[in-house]
């Protein structure tokens, strides 16, 4: 079975955005910030499935996940998203399954990290990036991130409230530990108003 | 000294400790010298080499070699400032210092960076650096063998290298996820994972 079949089945929902994305309808990721119990749920999901150690850059403080993890398995914060890959990169390569929570403006200074070291090793680590969807900027990333993780050649995941936590969440396992691909868990974060 | 002689005593320092070379001249050098499971060799985003020697660190909790050039440190000096913050951090950092900037013979841009300056500026907790190459050994030796906290080791670099067969050294790219479970494997091998 292809590995887009094994890992992905029913996550890959969306066509990649072409230019005229906006005019035929934006595909809308629900913020989960306000949503508690589903943030919740998901960071015990991510340490259930063994992730970690968690890394993070200052800019995913916006990240719903920020909160729960620092104050269960500890976050360790790193000022640039490239080096917080290679920082992960290295614990990855120790036999852990890192998680990396970056907002998604923060793959335009990881691209360089992600192309040369996590996708031709085949690190196993997952990227966390929240997706923000109401400033203009948010709006422009929104539409640029998921044909940026593709092109790469991350394995991507967008997270679905309304899906089973747990099954995408192991589904994103399956990815990093049991087939060494890097993958990307897109997730809707910031509260209206907010830059993500 | 030159870059074998400096690679030669590094290897010759180590044995089963994780060792990140940064790219280019130092894998292929690393590399035709002694082909070893714990050494991690990166083709390319040498800029992040001591960000990967720091997340190695990090859960091995024993000594991390990572094998650092002056182009690879001026480009991302972002591993250093992280290191400086972690006191516990056992990282033998060494940087192979020519004063260049990249390959070839490219000169730095802005000449050569203090790079112990800045390790000290980062909170690093023992900085040091040499010419001499008996004096680089023992340094190494002896930190690779207590260190419990974040040193650097700079080596300056003025003889011009030995020729090196690139295409015999250099780790191909199909063979990338194999080097890197090796590596892996070996971690697995010392016993000491957080």
């Amino acid at each position: 079975m292809r590995f887009a079949d094994r890992v992905s089945e029913g996550n890959r929902v969306q066509p990649t955005p072409g230019p005229d994305f906006k005019r035929t309808g934006e595909r809308k990721m629900t913020p989960l910030a306000q949503k508690a119990d589903l943030v919740d749920e998901l960071s015990r999901a991510l340490v259930s499935a063994e992730f970690g150690p968690f890394y993070a850059t200052p800019g995913a403080v916006v990240s719903p996940l920020y909160a729960p993890l620092s104050a269960g398995p500890g976050v360790f914060t790193v000022a640039r998203e490239d080096n917080a890959i290679g920082i992960a990169a290295g614990a990855a390569l120790t036999g852990h399954s890192p998680v990396v929570l970056m907002p998604n403006h923060g793959l335009g200074p990881s691209l360089g990290a992600i192309a040369s070291l996590i996708v031709p090793y085949r690190v196993p680590i997952l990227l966390a990036v929240s997706v923000g969807a109401d400033a203009e900027e948010a709006r422009l990333l929104s539409r640029i991130t998921r044909p940026m993780l593709d092109g790469l050649g991350l394995e991507t995941i967008e997270f679905d409230p309304a899906r089973s936590v747990v099954e995408q969440v192991n589904r994103a396992r399956d990815a990093v530990r049991d087939l060494r691909v890097p993958t990307a868990l897109l997730i809707p974060s910031a509260a209206p108003g907010r830059r993500a | 000294m030159n870059r074998t002689t400096a690679i030669r005593a590094i290897i010759s320092a180590t044995s089963a400790e994780p060792v990140v070379f940064t790219t280019e001249a130092a894998c292929r050098v690393a590399r035709s010298i002694s082909d070893r499971r714990n050494h991690l060799y990166l083709t390319a985003g040498g800029e992040l080499a001591s960000s990967l020697g720091i997340g190695v660190a990090m859960q091995v909790r024993r000594p991390t070699i990572v094998v650092d050039s002056y182009a690879s440190l001026a480009r991302n000096p972002m591993g250093l400032i992280t290191a400086g913050t972690l006191p516990r951090l056992s990282l033998v950092h060494v940087v192979l210092d020519d004063g260049l900037f990249g390959a070839g013979d490219a000169d730095a841009p802005t000449g050569r960076a203090d790079v112990c300056a800045l390790a000290r500026a980062a909170g690093y907790d023992s900085v040091m650096s040499t010419a001499r190459p008996d004096r680089f050994m023992t340094l190494v030796r002896d930190h690779v063998s207590r260190t419990s906290r974040p040193v650097l080791i700079r080596c300056l670099l003025s003889a011009p290298d030995e020729p090196v067969a690139a295409a015999a050294a250099a780790v191909r790219t199909g063979d990338l996820p194999a080097h890197a479970r090796r590596f892996t494997e070996s971690i697995g091998d010392l016993g000491a994972i957080a």
